[in-house]
């Protein structure tokens, strides 16, 4: 689960008493346009917005590289103003190919700046095409995943692929089709990725804002482990010892303070450090040296505690 | 880039009132002299609506039901340009009523209109849109493809029309075989399309969102979007012209009658210049931690959402303070945001950040 830092104290208004059908975030806006099924909004992190107009029912939206986004008129990617939020007919982002149905849907993902189209195919499989011709390059496969609604821009060849159902998400590099984190937020209407804070955004049926951050909220710190396994600990030759600490998916929990303590009463042998912080994969480390006194045995428990 | 309001005239008509004579036999729209009613006249649309140079004023052809005959008139109604006084009103023929769709003002400040009864574009005299021979016109139902427009402003020294048919703006060029450049769709149905100059034209849409478009560069770009201000949700029309000898907006607003049919319309007038409708709330953007550096963000917007830069926010603390303010005061960027940075102490704590901006105009109603 990711770290929830926000939460919008005003509610926005949909005008209707249907979910919008997409949020994207615009990076020269810095917030969000929002395609409801009467009017396109702005709307800012704190629940503030201001009304555009209307947009066409029509079409849907999708989301373009650099943190732009694109409508979809059936048969055009057309390039999306970024004062009005409204499409320019002329401006066709996929001149050499007209993709057929069931090779693109609402919250797609468009990189002309590669010349890629990701298409959200089914549970797990996103599928990315040439923009020129629409020939398939290959698929991102993420088993047991969900059926992805919305694959925003998180960054240079990345994407959040999210599911709004369940509120799962993956960080995805399409450029390498591998997906390098995944994670979770509670469940949402409709959700956008702050590429220039690298935050999420959700709106929820409460019509509030939330923003989580990309990091995960710790769940499970590893019971610390000897590396390599070593039973017996003398005074002289330190320990290497690790434990680790992920979320609730399983996804490392990297920049946290790790305290650590001898059980023992007294304590039998000494923690060379009171806490360490954990790496990129969640992961913090510490020397236990035995006890001092010559010829003293026995047994000593090494306890771990973040606050979280 | 927001819209700031220089003064409003309202009403800007007033009706004829009724003398209580009835006529029989024949009498049309009793309605209007029904009580509380007590005019016998009463605008029904507007067909016409542009800036006229050459006499400083701002010209509006409009229809009125009327309670003699024939049950409805034709007016041409004459307002000075910079005070938004009613001149004088005269009659308006049919030619400008009917046959003519929409005019306004376009190269080498003449008036170009838009026609009902044909697909051409002509060039026409202000006062009575009758075009005559020898003035210039073009038809774009012979371009490729072919286009019919309701709504156009005529570069003819770039040899560009901008012109609206229905949801889209059209961009073309005419220098030689015509060619469309762009096109590009509007927020909302149209009202009214105003010629600023051979870069620029104004829209307005019926719900009096303005949107600015350059409509000279290759290709074209909306530079703005705005909204007339406090938009009434009971207008029935917004219809914009540009008085290109003071650089503003003038905005006709098409209000319902009051209770006793008393004209409610307004002429509005605006500067392109910064208004600021809100500054939203501080929100953090990196995590709230103990000891470690939070960035929050906020912005300054107007109308409809646009950035307003360049402006300074203020930030302060609330008392008990107990972690640290880095940024006092932060500039806004393009799109309106302002970033503040702020330490938070070693042990868990509740803050309140306050953010202000001075606002100023700096312009004085002319």
């Amino acid at each position: 689960m990711l770290e929830l830092i926000y939460t919008s104290n005003r509610t926005f208004n949909i005008y209707s008493g249907f979910a919008p059908f997409h949020l994207g975030y615009l990076r020269s806006w810095d917030a969000m346009a929002l395609f409801g099924y009467q009017k396109l909004d702005k709307l800012f992190r704190d629940g503030s917005q201001a009304n555009l107009g209307v947009a066409n029912t029509y079409l849907s939206m999708g989301n373009r590289v650099g943190g732009r986004h694109f409508w979809f008129s059936g048969s055009d990617f057309l390039a999306a103003d970024e004062i009005t939020g409204q499409y320019h007919y002329s401006e066709i982002l996929n001149p050499g190919w007209k993709p057929p149905v069931g090779t693109w849907r609402a919250g797609d993902y468009l990189d002309d700046v590669a010349g890629l189209f990701l298409h959200s195919k089914t549970s797990g499989k996103i599928e990315v095409f040439r923009l020129a011709d629409g020939v398939k390059l290959g698929e991102i496969l993420d088993p047991g995943g969900p059926y992805y609604d919305n694959l925003a821009y998180a960054g240079q060849g990345k994407i959040v692929a999210f599911h709004h159902g369940t509120g799962k998400l993956a960080l995805v590099d399409y450029l390498n089709r591998t997906v390098i984190l995944k994670s979770k937020v509670n469940p949402c209407w409709r959700s956008a990725f702050d590429c220039l804070h690298n935050l999420v955004i959700t709106i929820q049926s409460d019509r509030k804002v939330r923003l989580y951050t990309l990091t995960p909220v710790p769940a499970v710190l590893s019971p610390p482990a000897f590396i390599p396994a070593a039973p017996h600990q003398h005074r002289l030759l330190g320990g290497r010892v690790q434990t680790r600490l992920t979320g609730d998916q399983g996804e490392p929990c990297a920049g946290w303070w790790v305290h650590w303590s001898l059980k023992g009463l007294p304590a039998k042998g000494y923690l060379l450090k009171e806490r360490s912080k954990t790496d990129a994969d969640g992961y913090a480390e510490n020397f236990y040296f035995g006890p001092a006194a010559v010829g003293e045995m026995g047994n000593e428990t090494i306890q771990v505690k973040v606050v979280v | 880039m927001s819209l700031w309001p220089i003064k409003t005239v309202s009403p800007c008509l007033e009706y004829h009132q009724w003398d209580g004579v009835k006529h029989y036999p024949i009498r049309y729209n009793e309605w209007l002299i029904t009580p509380p009613r007590v005019y016998d006249e009463a605008l029904n649309s507007i067909g016409h609506f542009f800036y006229e140079p050459g006499g400083d004023l701002l010209v509006a052809y409009m229809i009125f039901d009327t309670y003699h005959w024939p049950s409805w008139a034709c007016w041409r109604y004459d307002f000075s340009a910079e005070t938004g006084a009613f001149v004088k009103r005269s009659q308006a023929g049919i030619i400008a009523m009917a046959w003519a769709c929409h005019a306004g003002m376009g190269s080498y400040n003449k008036i170009y209109t838009t026609m009902n009864s044909s697909t051409r574009i002509y060039e026409a005299p202000w006062d009575s849109l009758s075009s005559g021979a020898g003035m210039w016109s073009i038809d774009p139902y012979a371009w490729n493809p072919k286009t019919i427009f309701r709504y156009a402003v005529v570069n003819r020294e770039d040899n560009l029309i901008a012109g609206v048919g229905s949801w889209t703006l059209e961009v073309w060029d005419i220098s030689g075989t015509p060619v469309r450049r762009a096109q590009m769709r509007l927020p909302n149905v149209l009202g009214y399309m105003a010629y600023e100059s051979r870069d620029n034209l104004w829209v307005i849409t019926q719900d009096g969102l303005v949107a600015k478009a350059n409509y000279r560069v290759n290709p074209p770009r909306w530079e703005m979007l705005s909204s007339v201000q406090n938009p009434s949700p009971d207008a029935r029309n917004y219809l914009v012209a540009f008085d290109t000898k003071r650089r503003r907006l003038a905005v006709f607003r098409q209000r319902p009658d009051a209770e006793d049919g008393s004209c409610q319309c307004q002429l509005e007038f605006y500067r392109p210049l910064y208004k600021v409708a809100g500054l939203t709330d501080p929100v953090p953007v990196t995590r709230l931690r103990a000891e470690e550096k939070v960035l929050f963000v906020a912005h300054l917007y107007g109308d409809n959402g646009e950035g307003v830069s360049p402006y300074t926010v203020n930030a302060a603390m609330e008392e008990p303070v107990e972690g640290r303010l880095l940024t006092p005061f932060a500039g806004t960027e393009l799109n309106g945001a302002a970033s503040f940075r702020y330490q938070a102490p070693a042990a868990g704590c509740t803050e309140k950040l306050k953010l202000s901006a001075t606002i100023t105009d700096g312009e004085q109603d002319g």
